[in-house]
């Protein structure tokens, strides 16, 4: 089964190589955003099977995206894609309802391995 | 605050640990190794004190991650982005080329990754958590670039900064990483510290 994904980054070249590595993997990206009116408008047109969301936007953070997005959805199933590795700020992550954080640089194992746990029923190529 | 040679000396260690985090994703971007090249504290920054710094010929690109209290910029000579951009786009398959303005969103996207790899580190040893800011990029000259990130800092006290050059023999690049702070944070660090 192909994923339906939408992509929240402000990042031009970050949001072309997570795409590209998605389409790799045998998804579909179905919407790009790159701030929380966007990525819901986006969410509510496209309903994806989830989202990619970078944790450092100009507009609102991450964490603020993935709350709004809940009140949409109390079911999201959201990856945070951070450079910020801190201990705490991954147990607020996850305690926002990110269902996991996957690190900057980005590699196509560790997303392969990332989207494995989240969409375990889904084929990642 | 005082800030005292012992205190500088702890911090220090700190960045030092942090920079071996930030070696670790320039290599992982660049596909070569990374090492401190030289390291500089300042107790008592002005944005003043770096406006002589460097040639006014010289072209960097750089980008700024700010929070309350604290700012790391992260800058490369002109060649040194020209090589790390090079290297970012080499791992999309989509083509995409190398142009003025791929360079600096390559900049922005790689100082991102290096400022928060610090960053995390100092945030675990201390205690703390903090969101820094999406990168905001700058370029020109040294000091033009060091005076704008100074410009992001709204300071309580005196500013504390650092500066760690790191260099790449092996395609003889450069990344100048700066972390400054001011008095509150920099106290906060000190006493967080087990020394």
């Amino acid at each position: 089964m192909a994923l339906r994904m939408i992509i929240v980054e402000d990042n031009l070249l970050t949001r072309e190589m997570i795409k590209d590595m998605l389409e790799l993997l045998g998804h579909q990206v179905v919407a790009e955003a790159d701030d929380q009116a966007g990525a819901v408008a986006a969410y509510r047109q496209h309903k994806p099977d989830g989202l990619t969301i970078d944790l450092s936007l100009p507009k609102e953070d991450g964490l603020t995206i993935l709350k709004a997005l809940r009140k949409v959805d109390p079911n999201v199933r959201a990856i945070i894609v951070s450079g910020n590795s801190q201990v705490r700020i991954r147990e607020e992550v996850l305690r926002a309802g990110a269902v996991e954080l996957l690190p900057k640089p980005i590699e196509l194992d560790s997303l392969r391995q990332v989207l494995g746990k989240v969409f375990p029923n889904a084929d990642h190529a | 605050m005082l800030i005292t040679p012992d205190d500088q000396k702890a911090i220090l260690g700190l960045l030092e640990a942090g920079i071996g985090a930030s070696t670790s994703k320039l290599a992982a971007i660049s596909r070569t190794q990374w090492a401190i090249k030289t390291t500089a504290l300042k107790a008592y920054a002005t944005a003043e004190d770096f406006a002589e710094l460097g040639q006014p010929s010289q072209y960097f690109f750089g980008a700024y991650c700010a929070s309350p209290g604290r700012v790391f910029l992260s800058y490369f000579t002109s060649r040194s982005s020209a090589l790390m951009t090079q290297a970012f786009l080499a791992s999309s398959r989509r083509g995409l080329q190398a142009t003025p303005q791929m360079q600096e969103v390559a900049v922005a996207e790689v100082s991102n990754i290096v400022i928060n790899a610090i960053a995390a580190v100092l945030a675990d040893r201390c205690g703390m958590a903090f969101i820094l800011s999406a990168p905001t990029v700058v370029r020109g000259g040294r000091a033009d670039i060091i005076k704008a990130a100074f410009g992001a800092l709204q300071p309580v006290g005196k500013i504390f900064s650092a500066t760690i050059t790191l260099s790449s023999h092996d395609i003889a690049a450069d990344c100048t990483l700066m972390m400054m702070l001011d008095d509150l944070i920099a106290n906060f660090i000190l006493n967080a510290l087990d020394r």
